[in-house]
């Protein structure tokens, strides 16, 4: 077959002719910066990267949204990587009271500890309704627990509870309560706690707390994150969870991100509020820890939560009820888990 | 006007057509000052009937300052706002060429496009928290020599909130 090299076009030719090397290069330069907006934020591997973050941060602060299964199972295969002992000393939690942080210390140090007193931890911290009753966050201390037991005692996790002191038996109306679980007086006793028992001891921590203590320039006040910080000791590495902080501000095509996994915001619209957006999926994806059985048909524990709750609710009975009504999400995610 | 000067033109123009740009209107790169701000509220009937004893909510952040860059291809804000006693800084970025961005100021992310009206520039906004709508609102930007006027209209639960701000060009 017989190949016509010859240019058909004159004009091609003169085009060629000239010197356009210099040309190119202004219109690739141009084009470079007219796409600024389409820097590469990556999808990273969360655990790799945030035991990657303590290198460079003596805390590294996990958004929690409230009883979110996904986000649940990434903490707890978190804590169980081989890395993560041999990285992180302390692991600070919003949902244990420091009344009882001789028990959890026993508890996750392998100690024999009675449920009874166990429940205490999650079940008197200054919040009144059921939040924290919710299975996953027990099954976490027991994960903790579970991963000492495989390590030698200066190896050994601790667990911080962050929330502040209360005596339930003191409180007797919705003035007592807010006294002691107003936002502000809660990151104030959970920054000092992480400045005494962490920072001061140049230890590391992971941090576990509602993505709203977290934000920094928040408009609704000194968040905990910006109170640490303030003591200047050390920054924090913050991760929040789309959609709480959007991963859209970061990169527009998320839907195409496998779950979980962390984007970096740095030269992102989002970098002076958080450092990482954590996506665990689409939100139609997202399930929900759900009060169990045994719980819901204590009446020790019935009673209980709805006297706390009434201090906040009208209804608190009806309000329990609604929660302990269905259980078909747990079946579900436990077979998930069973997978 | 040589021909290998139009070549040159032409290749350096390429990229940016190729990128969408369809800037029309002025620039309004510049670091601006509020000099005068101006609200109003036009109570929802829902709002209005509303129990009398429900708490009046906190006086809304104020806008302090504005710092914008402007490209062919976007627009960069940096807004100072001021909530109380305290003072926080969010960036945002627009693009010029139609296509939707998301900023977020703390908890309220806020999905925008914006588009010349002649020579002013309007923002449509879509607000959220968690994934959950917060109301829909229009921000006009207008310049008069060294002045930028911004003029809202934010439809929130409370009502129809109109705003009109103006700022004034730091040297």
């Amino acid at each position: 077959m017989k190949v016509n090299r010859a240019c058909p076009c004159r004009r091609h030719r003169r085009l060629l002719s000239l010197n356009l090397g210099p040309l190119l290069l202004v219109g690739l330069v141009f084009q470079a910066f007219s796409s600024s907006a389409q820097t590469p934020f990556i999808s990273r591997d969360p655990i790799t990267t945030i035991l990657d973050a303590f290198r460079a941060n003596a805390i590294v602060a996990m958004g929690e949204d409230h009883g979110n299964e996904q986000g649940h199972l990434l903490r707890v295969a978190l804590v169980r990587d081989p890395r993560f002992a041999s990285t992180v000393n302390d692991i600070v939690v919003e949902f244990g009271t420091a009344s009882y942080q001789d028990v959890i210390d026993r508890f996750v140090g392998g100690q024999t500890v009675s449920d009874a007193e166990l429940r205490r931890v999650w079940q008197d911290t200054t919040m009144p309704h059921t939040v924290w009753d919710r299975p996953i966050y027990e099954e976490f201390f027991r994960v903790v627990r579970e991963v000492n037991r495989s390590h030698p005692r200066e190896r050994h996790l601790r667990v911080l509870l962050g929330d502040p002191p209360i005596d339930w038996t003191r409180v007797r109306t919705a003035e007592d309560l807010a006294a002691v679980n107003a936002s502000l007086y809660r990151a104030r006793h959970a920054a000092d706690l992480v400045r005494t028992e962490v920072l001061a001891k140049a230890r590391r921590a992971l941090l576990i707390y509602g993505g709203a203590h977290l934000w920094r320039q928040d408009l609704t006040g000194v968040t905990l994150v910006e109170q640490i910080e303030a003591g200047r000791q050390g920054p924090v590495f913050t991760i929040l969870t789309h959609p709480f902080a959007n991963l859209r501000a970061v990169v527009p095509n998320v839907t195409s991100w496998d779950a979980p996994s962390l984007t970096l915001t740095r030269g992102s619209v989002l970098e002076n509020q958080v450092d990482a957006v954590l996506y665990l999926g689409p939100p139609s994806a997202m399930t929900h820890s759900r009060l169990s059985r045994a719980l819901c048909d204590d009446p020790d524990y019935w009673r209980m939560r709805t006297q706390r709750m009434a201090l906040v609710m009208n209804d608190a009975d009806q309000a329990l009820r609604k929660e302990c009504g269905n259980h078909e999400f747990r079946d579900v995610y436990d077979r998930a888990r069973a997978r | 006007m040589s021909r290998g000067f139009m070549v040159t033109a032409v290749l350096a123009w390429l990229p940016a057509a190729a990128a969408g740009v369809s800037q029309i209107g002025p620039d309004l790169s510049g670091s601006w000052r509020v000099s005068e701000t101006e609200d109003s509220v036009t109570p929802s009937p829902v709002s209005s009937a509303s129990d009398p004893s429900t708490p009046t909510p906190p006086a809304p952040p104020r806008l302090i300052a504005l710092a914008i860059t402007q490209t062919p291809t976007e627009l960069r804000m940096s807004r100072t706002m001021r909530t109380g006693d305290r003072t926080v800084l969010y960036n945002f970025v627009y693009r010029l060429d139609g296509n939707e961005t998301t900023n977020q100021m703390g908890l309220i992310s806020i999905t925008s496009r914006v588009s010349w009206n002649g020579p002013k520039l309007v923002v449509s906004n879509v607000y959220s928290a968690h994934d959950r709508s917060l109301g829909e609102g229009t921000d006009t930007y207008s310049t008069e020599r060294l002045t930028l006027i911004v003029e809202s209209i934010r439809k929130a639960p409370i009502g129809v909130v109109r705003s009109r701000t103006v700022l004034t060009k730091a040297p």
